[in-house]
């Protein structure tokens, strides 16, 4: 509607209305606008009006709106501690997994025979470098006192790896503590996102125990996707598939020491900046750790340090780097510890690395352990017996053919032969899962319930697992089952798979322990045996023998030689 | 200071509310006093995401400078009734003179050293907070006085006119007209739960609706617009409708919670949104979309411009040239340029199509929500070579299905859901008004508002929370 209305001659900024729309303006015409104004002055309203808001409300609604997100902040810790877990996340499992394992391997170590701490336990506590780059059982040979791989993971941070540290010591132990350096910058402001789902799965009391408020402070920083998530890990839960989570790595390959014999992953680890350490004296780490020595002190627990092995960065330390080094040793040296190594000694070629610069490959954790031992025989009272460091042996080890293509010389040295019943003789409360024809030539334990002379897969128990016996016999027989079920009792969880090889395999059966193969390559085919330790859930031993239970190479020992140092 | 922060919620809006009624008990002076204290404080508080904790002095002092010369300018228009259009033109001339040198000098240099071939270095100049907004409610304030509208002339009621937290960054763009009788009442300076119990709906849902929904979106629209690659089909789709509901949710918000601060302090601002995606034809848009900047745009610019008394290509030209400048006013920058001729085209050519059989309902939604989305490409983009990526990509020439995230079946369903949402669900005022606050809307609001608090402590734990996309402006 064109409009030659008197607001049309007016000064144009006079053109308010009470309902202003820019189309009334654009569209239908300044008529409208003036038509508008006229309303709005019939119906009194004052220029410009704004229309209230015409609700209805109850007295209570202000009160019971206040006190709602009170209530809801009231009940949220209690709420969250109760609903929250992450067991569906596969590096909690495994952290889970290896802590079940290392408790019993701790209490297996038996307790500390002299209480000087000259005899009891060794125990290695760090992350998953000291998890991966220690090897507590040659420690254990060498040093001739009981050792644990007492190695986790990093994400863990100091506050939580001292925690249960602690609750695993006693007195007459001796601590080598070998941190990574990045657990040097613990703050306990929040538990993040790597830390948190281990505790609120798995080890709800130690969050009760990290003090009011920063449970508090970590309770409210959960991002509210780990609610839903939650809902998912209460369904695995419920149908027990939990004890399935698949972990990062197979901790059935843990030793009887605790050391993790995985092949990891060659991820190519990128380039390893320096290493720049803080003034940790009066930080949250450096409290932790000193609190960490007065308590491990009051109970007569000796206290070594080393550092942690890691690819070499990529130049030499300078001099802050060497002063951060230096401050970090007289910090540790004021604690009571006794620092054993400089950082350097620990740094090894960054291609005998694995997945991160803290994970070395199997070669690379027998040098480092070969080091770290004779830098401990002097501070444990240890001769070494003839031995040099440049002359090494090793057993059974993947790690033999990567030495090699890097020149070290290998030489076998001795090999052990033994039959079926000779080699099982150890293994007096273990489960065996058996898997072939056997023609006879079997142990006592397994004879009585093995038939001969035709195909079987079975799990057989010894010692107290004897009421174990699954047997199952036909040329295409199979066993799918995990080792909970197996043995009915709350053990560490493996899942265990004896089924018929794939064709070319040139074998008749395998059996998959966390889907893995553990039968040997190049074994005869006959009978293929794995061991398993029951009460911690890993596999011992593994061999293959004739189908009449004869002799077969069971372990090798090779001498190791360093390549020679270049001039 | 940000409505969407915690030092806003938890501290600073219960001790300016428990300060301001305290000084009302005493005396009115002292509350409007109070109020002004608390929005200069609420102005100069350092931005959160800013790299120093300092207080931002410099843009307090501009505003305080922009306040006490629009006063004076204001006063001698009102005292001096012979040189009122010399000290109108002044005023506005030097408010859009301040506004143009912060907002648009570099803008301007870089363009001019683009056409000269020199290069420039530019200015070092910090946009400050709410400057469109705080301009052009002071030239509304000018002319309003030119026009005899404005008679009220007390400094302290007029200083929080200007600077009345809620309205402050982000609009409402007031008159002056609209809040000092508001600021004059006694009524107004007493607790009155009819106003704070639909102000505590608005400030919850709008908190709602920036916190949950879109922050929400914003990482789906940030993935598609500032990838290096150009989008293709799918891609470009799910970004550009990411955008719109961020954009929808985020002002949406912004007004709700203005709206609920307001009332909180027994003042009704503006309605500045109307369920805009709702809209069956462009000027219909404009409608609902941003009202307040609307009504200003028609009232002091394209009314003097002509408006629509000059004839049809005149008045087609008015129309073009107020979206430019609309689209101006939003930023320094060709998108938005492009982005306010593109709407004063849509303009003029739903003019052109005047009185014909319009479309039925349906197909009018749709078609002018698809222009408005197409608007929003150009809007958001971080270039115009950008915007052109985007476009590409939407009509498919960058090929059907790129490299999607995991993530964008759930991005659909949630994108789906939300424009179900804006299509049939009532708006907060509607949800308002028509429901009755009791308490068990109360239990449903305080959960909400829980929630909300959670969702701003995790965003800010994992440095995702955002300011909102008018504070910009």
């Amino acid at each position: 509607m064109e409009v030659a209305g008197e607001s049309n001659r007016r000064p144009l900024f006079l053109a308010h209305t009470g309902r202003c729309s820019i189309i009334a303006a654009m569209a239908a015409g300044v008529g409208e606008i003036a038509q508008q104004v006229l309303q709005s002055q019939v119906a009194g309203l004052p220029h410009c009006h704004v229309p209230p808001i015409r609700s209805i409300s109850t007295r209570r609604f202000g009160w019971v709106w206040l006190l709602t997100p009170l209530a809801w902040t009231l009940a949220w810790p209690a709420l969250s501690l109760l609903w929250l877990n992450r067991y569906d996340h596969g590096e909690s499992a495994f952290i889970h997994a290896l802590y079940e394992r290392k408790h019993v391997v701790m209490e297996r170590k038996g307790p500390p025979q002299v209480a000087d701490g000259s005899g009891g336990r060794l125990v290695v506590v760090g992350g998953s470098a000291t998890l991966t780059g220690i090897d507590a059982a040659l420690m254990e040979a060498k040093l001739r006192r009981p050792t644990v791989n007492y190695g986790v993971h990093a994400g863990l941070r100091l506050d939580y790896l001292l925690y249960r540290a602690k609750q695993e010591l006693r007195a007459g132990d001796t601590v080598l503590f070998c941190p990574e350096y990045e657990l040097w910058r613990y703050s306990p402001e929040v538990l993040d996102n790597f830390d948190w789902p281990y505790p609120i799965t798995y080890d709800k009391r130690y969050l009760l125990s990290i003090g009011a408020g920063r449970f508090l402070r970590a309770v409210y920083s959960v991002p509210l996707d780990d609610y839903w998530r939650s809902a998912s890990g209460w369904r695995r839960r419920l149908r027990g598939d939990h004890h399935h989570t698949r972990p990062i790595y197979d901790t059935s390959t843990l030793s009887p020491n605790g050391d993790l014999g995985a092949e990891l992953p060659r991820g190519g680890i990128g380039r390893v900046g320096t290493v720049s350490l803080a003034e940790v004296r009066g930080t949250p780490s450096g409290n932790l750790v000193a609190d960490f020595a007065t308590w491990a002190k009051s109970k007569g627990i000796r206290l070594l340090f080393c550092f942690p092995n890691m690819a070499s960065p990529d130049g030499p330390p300078g001099d802050a780097e060497r002063a951060g080094f230096d401050s970090l040793t007289a910090f540790l040296r004021d604690c009571g510890f006794t620092v054993v190594d400089r950082p350097e000694d620990a740094w090894y070629p960054r291609d005998w690395f694995t997945d991160t610069q803290y994970h070395p490959d199997a070669a690379c954790r027998r040098v480092r352990t070969e080091s770290l031992i004779s830098r401990l025989r002097p501070h444990l009272g240890v001769s070494a017996d003839g031995a040099t460091d440049d002359v090494l042996v090793a057993h059974d080890d993947p790690a033999l053919a990567e030495l090699e293509s890097r020149g070290w010389r290998t030489v076998e040295v001795t090999r052990t032969t033994a039959s079926f019943a000779d080699w099982a003789k150890p293994y007096d409360r273990h489960l065996f899962l058996v898997a072939g024809v056997s023609e006879g030539g079997l142990p006592p334990a397994l004879g009585q319930a093995l038939p001969t002379a035709t195909p079987v897969v079975a799990a057989v128990g010894t010692g107290p697992w004897s009421y174990v016996r699954t047997v199952v016999t036909s040329a295409k027989a199979s066993l799918r089952t995990d080792l909970r079920s197996l043995t009915g009792r709350a053990v560490p969880q493996l899942s265990l798979n004896l089924r018929p090889a794939p064709p070319g395999t040139g074998r008749p059966f395998e059996i998959l322990v966390n889907r893995r193969d553990r039968i040997p390559r190049d074994s005869p085919a006959g009978l293929a045996v794995v061991v398993i330790d029951p009460e911690l859930g890993v596999v011992l031993d593994a061999a293959s023998f004739p189908a009449d239970g004869g002799p077969a190479v069971t372990r090798r020992v090779h001498r190791l030689a360093a390549p020679p140092t270049s001039p | 200071m940000l409505y969407n922060s915690f030092e806003f919620i938890l501290v600073f809006l219960p001790a300016a509310l428990l300060l301001y009624f305290g000084a009302a008990a005493v005396s009115r002076g002292l509350a409007n006093g109070v109020l002004c204290a608390a929005s200069l404080l609420f102005y100069a508080w350092p931005k959160p995401w800013g790299a120093a904790w300092e207080w931002d002095w410099r843009n307090l002092l501009l505003l305080l400078g922009s306040i006490l010369v629009n006063f004076v300018l204001g006063a001698a228009i009102r005292r001096r009734p012979g040189r009122a259009k010399a000290a109108l033109a002044f005023g506005v001339a030097l408010n859009l003179a301040v506004l143009g040198y912060y907002k648009y000098a570099n803008f301007a240099l870089s363009n001019y050293s683009a056409v000269v071939g020199r290069d420039f270095s530019p200015l070092h100049i910090v946009l400050p907070l709410g400057i469109s907004f705080f301009t052009f409610t002071q030239i509304a304030f000018l002319v309003d006085a030119h026009n005899g509208k404005a008679r009220e002339l007390d400094l302290t009621r007029y200083v929080l006119f200007v600077t009345f937290f809620p309205h402050l960054i982000a609009g409402p763009i007031v008159h002056h007209g609209q809040l000092m009788p508001q600021f004059s009442t006694d009524l107004a300076k007493r607790w009155n739960p009819a106003n704070v119990h639909p102000g505590l709906a608005f400030f919850t849902l709008g908190l709602f609706k920036k916190v949950a929904i879109a922050d929400g979106c914003a990482p789906w629209a940030t993935a598609v617009f500032d990838a290096s690659h150009a989008p293709a089909l799918e891609e470009a789709w799910r970004g550009a409708l990411a955008y719109t509901m961020q954009l929808y949710f985020d002002f949406s918000g912004y007004s709700d919670m203005a709206i609920g601060l307001g009332l909180l302090f027994n003042v009704r601002l503006p309605d500045n949104f109307d369920a805009p995606y709702r809209a069956t034809s462009v000027a219909d848009f404009w409608r609902r979309w941003h009202i307040t900047l609307s009504r200003f745009l028609r009232d002091y610019l394209y009314i003097p411009l002509g408006g629509n008394r000059l004839g049809g290509p005149r008045r087609m030209f008015n129309l073009f040239v107020t979206m430019l400048l609309g689209g101006v006013w939003h930023g320094a920058g060709w998108t938005f340029v492009l982005w306010g001729a593109y709407h004063g085209v849509l303009l003029v050519l739903q003019r052109l199509w005047g009185d014909r059989r319009p479309p039925p309902l349906l197909p009018a939604r749709a078609l002018t929500f698809l222009a408005v989305v197409v608007g929003w490409v150009v809007f958001r983009a971080t270039s115009v070579e950008r915007a052109g990526e985007m476009l590409s990509g939407m009509v498919g020439l960058n090929g059907l299905a790129g490299a999607s995230p995991s993530t964008s079946g759930n991005a659909w369903l949630v994108l789906a859901a939300l424009l179900v949402f804006v299509n049939v669900a009532p708006t907060t005022k509607q949800w308002v008004e028509t429901r009755g606050l009791n308490a068990w809307r109360a239990v449903l609001l305080g959960t909400l508002f829980f929630f909300c608090l959670l969702l701003l402590r995790t965003n800010y734990l994992a440095q995702t929370a955002s300011p909102f996309i008018y504070f910009q402006f």
